[in-house]
């Protein structure tokens, strides 16, 4: 029961597993003078300064009968006093403890989690005049069965990396080993191998389509809400299904249930506002958060100038505004019961606009008319859910959760054109053409989740669940011509089609705990999916192993199956709205994946953390699509226009880790293969876009003070996959094998600088200002060919020049955050 | 202050943009232009192409070619008369037919370019084919992705094949026109060789005379229906709905007049001449790889954003002659004749 001290130097941050009540943990002074366990565990805090680290619905209120631990604490001194007077107050009390450092662990004894499976740390600590509040977790990632787990928690992203000043979730996993970015800026994840419309987003336990603002410069995730993310690349439980690559299960914090707070931030790219606190004090609470961008305020100066230098009748337009805002309400029924309501909605919004006045004069009368063209682009997810979480006893928890998530792209191109003519008489056209493309995608779904641990032995998760989908992208075209103000040729042309589908889930899956050093999670996961005539069903196996080799190694190994109906239609990489989501048919049937990965886990002295992980992953049914409209995929014959085909990745991951008070340092490095098979593409397996041989990433936050801390992240992998022309035949390119070029290797850092004040009200504010791309490196991000001919005489000869283009360089930038 | 914008911009736009040594090749490949069917007559093009970052003389004299059918090797020729469209192109003819079934096999080798190999299966043959036509008004797209339409009077062309292609079967359209010019009366030697000489086909569109340089047309039966995966010059082509088990395409061309071109009333030469329009319909099954590379070609030919950017999902790079370039295909080929459209006539003429 009881552990010596390890050697460690630094506070280790736990993880709760949301399926259990969130941990929240307050140290309660007992002034009443009864001689309470809680009350002697107050003065073993004044004596020695210790904190207590409980589960919330551990009894410490129960009488204590021994030896007043003041009258205990005054026989010895040092540490043993502290050891034994632990041992007389908890002796048959029920309650295990375990001393880390300055912590001192709790839990009952007839629990079926042991000790040493919680690993604590300690998220932070709040001193009042009323008490004292610490928020610890648990951190399950080290002492988790499965290979290929990150837990990140939500303070993460209120101290150190910052992108562009504002703390950014994808970013964040995109700094990962295992994990590419794509294109710079954006929030492309392709993880191990995948595509990048492989990964599933959780929020809340609901699945999100789109996650990403601006092409992906901002992740759809406001991290002033997201209590923590778990990242999943491989070893997947049995409770995650749909998509092949990777999972994103983010949870968002409820409302403090005791007082109000929030949070205000401004920055380089948007501002929020974030609010909780109680509707009724202890019962229910509420959590809002919003957030809107300012380009549409920066570009209004930038439209006024650029429009005073344009000829006369010219004018322009560009205007970009994108807003997202989380609510949820959450109700205690009592501490065993809580309901909560999620509600988030985000919207983008994008404008260009040209127009020019054209004047003709026909004998010697003025006549005018517009051409231009103007582009309006929406983009946005709505997701409402209700969520009943239900503990039944200690050993079972049931948690339920109906939604209703839709995701829409609406695109409208208006084109305009005049053109005044003629010889005899006059010719006046005008000609207009609007085309406009929207996708809809509604799903309603429920899900329901019981965890059971029938013995010391077993921990059972099962679970059902439902989802409709309904998939409707639609396209308009309207042409109108008229010839001299008479309409001479209307045409007015729609295409949609109209998709219902469902797809439910059963799964089951063991974590089976055979001795102290063999854990196994062996879970099978069924999934039926309809459309039309169309059926599918899969059977996804999933098993996971942990060997403890020692109190500080575990060898982990895994095997997991995944598939995926559901498919995005996009006729490019750029996460930009014209794209449709689309179900699986016969001509396009589900993706699958195959994974397996081991991993070797180490705690090293000195507060260091060694994995290291290697993984094969088969993916097929992989498709690409093959048609000629380069923008806006066509819909009407897209499953023809769509190739299918394979894919594999395999590589090794190594992540270090240090901690101390002052200093966390974080290295990823991975070493990868990508690779795809397309029949009708190319021959033979050839390396994909994104095959990233080498990928090295080190992160590092230094606090000097509780002022004022500094951040740095380098981040480098070699360059992306090009295709460039190497032949040329009677003036027409030729590309001679498939992603054949590599560009030059990218690397980047990024700084920042954390400022913290407490205000005279005692808020905390904090300045954050950050360089990124801090030396400026100019990386590559498309590739272009100037050909042109090198002499005028005959037969011609032409030069062909290769270029490489780049965009981003340093980029300051600030953002200020208060929390009151 | 406009002027310091305007450098600013165009320094930073410059200063954006970096020449980089590409690994490109340093010579040529061989490049192969090949469809071969059942009938005799089949040509060879071979090409040395041009590396893209270096200029080269290039010249196709010195490659040897060897053609097998089923192992067996099969009698070329050059043809010494062929112009090629590319400089230092040459050409062979092959003396024989190939039969549905058979595995072509093509080596080609030279002593400064890499060695090529390519294999192709012929198809099966082409079943019966029912063909009618008739005159329709409808829309016709003038370029692949272009959202106007025309509304155009089009002669359409319905082919009927009484069979239900596989998932990875694939065909191909080619109607060819000639002018032909029928004479009332007696036409003077003179006269008549004038117009003789203009008698000539002219192809609305061919499936590979011009490969790697023009569209293509194929139809993918991976459905019911046949399905135009794309559409390119003059000829439009379209699914259509098939009766029973079998599979339909329709073809949409121009309309042609037959006119009267000349005429002499009275005097000692009574005649007339009319320019008349013949059609000849061909249905060819594609082998696989064939199909591959002409839809290549084809959406490289007409996707908005060049594929080297890097943003687009796919890149055709397609070419089954392994350490070359080019086209080995194989078809099967049903091919009507020559014909008049009945009825036609007769509303057209003057």
């Amino acid at each position: 029961m009881r552990h010596v001290l390890s050697i460690l130097a630094t506070i280790i941050l736990m993880a709760v597993q949301t399926v259990a009540e969130p941990v929240s943990l307050q140290a309660r002074s007992s002034r009443d003078g009864t001689m309470t366990v809680r009350s002697q565990m107050e003065i073993l805090h004044d004596i020695f300064g210790v904190n207590f680290v409980y589960d919330s619905s551990l009894d410490l209120d129960i009488p204590y009968r021994g030896e007043p631990m003041k009258v205990l604490a005054d026989h010895s001194d040092g540490r043993e006093s502290l050891e034994s007077c632990l041992e007389f107050l908890f002796k048959d009390t029920g309650i295990s403890y375990e001393i880390n450092r300055k912590y001192i662990v709790l839990t009952k004894i007839d629990s079926k989690k042991k000790p040493k499976d919680y690993t604590i740390f300690i998220q932070e600590q709040k001193d009042t005049l009323d008490e004292s509040r610490i928020t610890a977790y648990i951190d399950r990632r080290h002492n988790a069965t499965q290979t290929g787990l990150q837990r990140i928690d939500g303070s993460r992203f209120k101290k150190g990396f910052a992108f562009l000043g504002s703390p950014d979730l994808i970013k964040e996993v995109q700094s990962l080993s295992g994990v590419s970015g794509g294109n710079e800026l954006l929030s492309g994840m392709y993880v191990h191998g995948g595509d990048g419309t492989d990964n599933l987003f959780l929020l809340d336990g609901v699945p999100l389509y789109q996650v990403s603002h601006l092409a992906g410069l901002i992740s759809s995730f406001n991290t002033e809400v997201v209590d923590n993310l778990d990242f999943y690349k491989s070893g997947f439980p049995a409770r995650y299904g749909g998509k092949t690559s990777s999972v994103v299960d983010i949870t968002t914090k409820p409302g403090d249930m005791n007082e109000y707070r929030g949070s205000f931030n401004i920055g380089l790219l948007n501002g929020g506002l974030q609010f909780e606190g109680p509707i009724v004090k202890g019962k229910t609470s509420f959590n809002l958060a919003v957030r809107r961008s300012w380009f549409d305020v920066l570009t209004v100066p930038y439209n006024i100038i650029a429009n005073l230098m344009l000829p006369y009748g010219e004018s322009g337009k560009v205007q970009y505004a994108m807003t997202d805002f989380n609510a949820s309400v959450t109700h205690l029924f009592d501490k065993d019961s809580r309901l909560s309501l999620n509600v988030y909605a985000g919207s983008d919004y994008l404008r260009y606009k040209w127009t020019d006045l054209q004047v003709k004069y026909w004998e010697g009368v003025r006549h005018t008319g517009d051409t231009g063209f103007d582009v309006n682009v929406r983009w946005g997810n709505m997701l409402t859910s209700l969520n009943w979480k239900k503990k039944f006893s200690d050993d079972l928890h049931l948690n339920t959760v109906l939604y209703y998530v839709r995701s829409n792209t609406d695109v409208g191109i208006f084109n305009d054109m005049w053109e005044v003519s003629g010889y005899n008489s006059l010719y006046i056209e005008d000609v207009d053409i609007s085309e406009r493309n929207y996708s809809r995608l509604h799903d309603l779904g429920a899900k329901a989740e019981l965890d059971w641990i029938p013995s010391g032995y077993h921990h059972i998760n099962t679970g059902v669940s439902y989802v409709g989908h309904l998939f409707r992208p639609v396209r308009e075209i309207r042409m109108v011509t008229k010839q001299n103000d008479e309409v001479v040729f209307w045409d007015d042309d729609s295409y949609s089609v109209s998709y219902n589908a469902s797809e439910a889930s059963v799964y089951a899956a063991d974590e089976i705990s055979l001795s102290n050093w063999f854990k196994a999670n062996i879970g099978l996961r069924y999934t039926f999916f309809g459309q039309g005539d169309f059926v599918n069903h899969s059977i996804e196996p999933r098993a996971a192993f942990r060997f403890q080799l020692g109190q500080r190694t575990a060898l982990k190994m895994s095997y997991t199956e995944m598939n995926q109906a559901v498919h995005l239609l996009r006729a490019h990489y750029l996460d930009i709205p014209m794209t449709s989501w689309m179900p699986s048919t016969d001509y396009v049937p589900p993706m699958k994946s195959r994974q397996a990965a081991l991993g070797l886990y180490v705690d090293l002295p000195h507060n260091i953390n060694l994995n290291v992980e290697g993984y094969y992953k088969t993916m097929h049914n992989m498709y690409e699509y093959s048609g000629t409209d380069g923008i806006y995929p066509d819909l009407e014959n897209w499953e023809i226009e769509v190739m299918r085909g394979k894919g594999r990745s395999y590589g090794a991951e190594v992540e270090l880790r240090w901690r101390t008070d002052k200093m966390d340092v974080a290295a990823y490095y991975t070493l990868s293969w990508t690779e795809r098979f397309f029949e009708g593409i190319w021959h033979d397996w050839y390396p994909a876009r994104n095959d990233n041989r080498h990928k090295f990433t080190i992160n590092a936050t230094r606090r000097f003070s509780d002022r004022f801390e500094m951040y740095a992240c380098w981040n480098y992998h070699t360059g992306d996959r090009m295709t460039v022309p190497t032949q040329i035949v009677g003036g027409q390119v030729y590309y001679t094998s498939p992603y054949n070029y590599k560009m030059a290797d990218y690397h980047r850092l990024d700084i920042g600088f954390n400022f913290r004040k407490t205000t005279k009200r005692g808020n905390e504010s904090v300045w954050n200002l950050s360089l990124y791309n801090a030396y400026c490196r100019m990386n590559p991000m498309f590739t272009m060919l100037d050909h042109y001919r090198t002499d005028y005489k005959e037969p011609a000869r032409y030069e062909t020049v290769f270029k490489e283009l780049a965009a981003i360089p340093i980029i300051p930038s600030f953002n200020y955050t208060l929390r009151f | 202050m406009k002027r310091y914008i305007y450098i600013a911009a165009v320094l930073l736009a410059v200063s954006c943009e970096k020449e980089v040594d590409f690994p490109a090749d340093e010579t040529g490949r061989i490049y192969v232009e090949a469809i071969l069917g059942e009938n005799a007559g089949n040509r060879i093009n071979l090409i040395v192409s041009q590396p893209a970052f270096g200029s080269e003389d290039t010249s196709a004299e010195d490659i040897a070619l060897n053609l097998k059918a089923d192992g067996e090797t099969v009698a070329i020729v050059r043809d010494l008369d062929y112009v090629p469209d590319v400089e230092g192109g040459i050409s062979y003819l092959v003396q024989e037919g190939f039969q549905p079934g058979q595995t072509l096999e093509l080596e080609a080798q030279s002593s400064d370019l890499p060695s090529v190999r390519a294999v192709t299966t012929v198809p099966a043959p082409i079943p019966e084919v029912k063909l009618t036509h008739r005159e329709v008004l409808t829309y016709k797209d003038n370029e692949p992705g272009q959202t106007m339409n025309s509304l155009v009077t089009l002669l359409e062309f319905h082919l009927l094949i009484d069979e239900k292609p596989d998932k990875d079967e694939y065909f191909g359209i080619q109607i060819c026109r000639r002018t032909v010019y029928d004479t009332v009366g007696t036409v003077p030697g003179l006269v008549w060789k004038s117009y003789k000489d203009r008698s000539g086909i002219e192809e609305y569109d061919d499936l590979y005379a011009d490969a790697g340089r023009g569209e293509g047309n194929a139809i993918s039966s991976e459905k019911k229906e046949m399905f135009v995966l794309y559409d390119g010059g003059e000829m439009m082509v379209i699914p259509a709905e098939a009766e029973g088990e079998g599979a339909a395409v329709n073809a949409y061309v121009y309309p042609t007049k037959n006119r009267l071109v000349n005429a002499s009333y009275g005097g000692k030469d009574n005649y007339e001449i009319y320019e008349v329009y013949e059609y000849n319909v061909r249905l060819y099954r594609l082998s696989p790889e064939m199909f591959r590379c002409l839809k290549g070609r084809y959406i490289i030919n007409n996707s908005r954003v060049p594929i080297h950017l890097g943003f687009s999902p796919v890149t055709y790079t397609y070419t089954n002659v392994k350490g070359g370039l080019g086209i080995f295909g194989a078809v099967s080929e049903y091919e009507s004749g020559w014909f008049r459209i009945r009825g036609y006539e007769e509303k057209w003429n003057i």
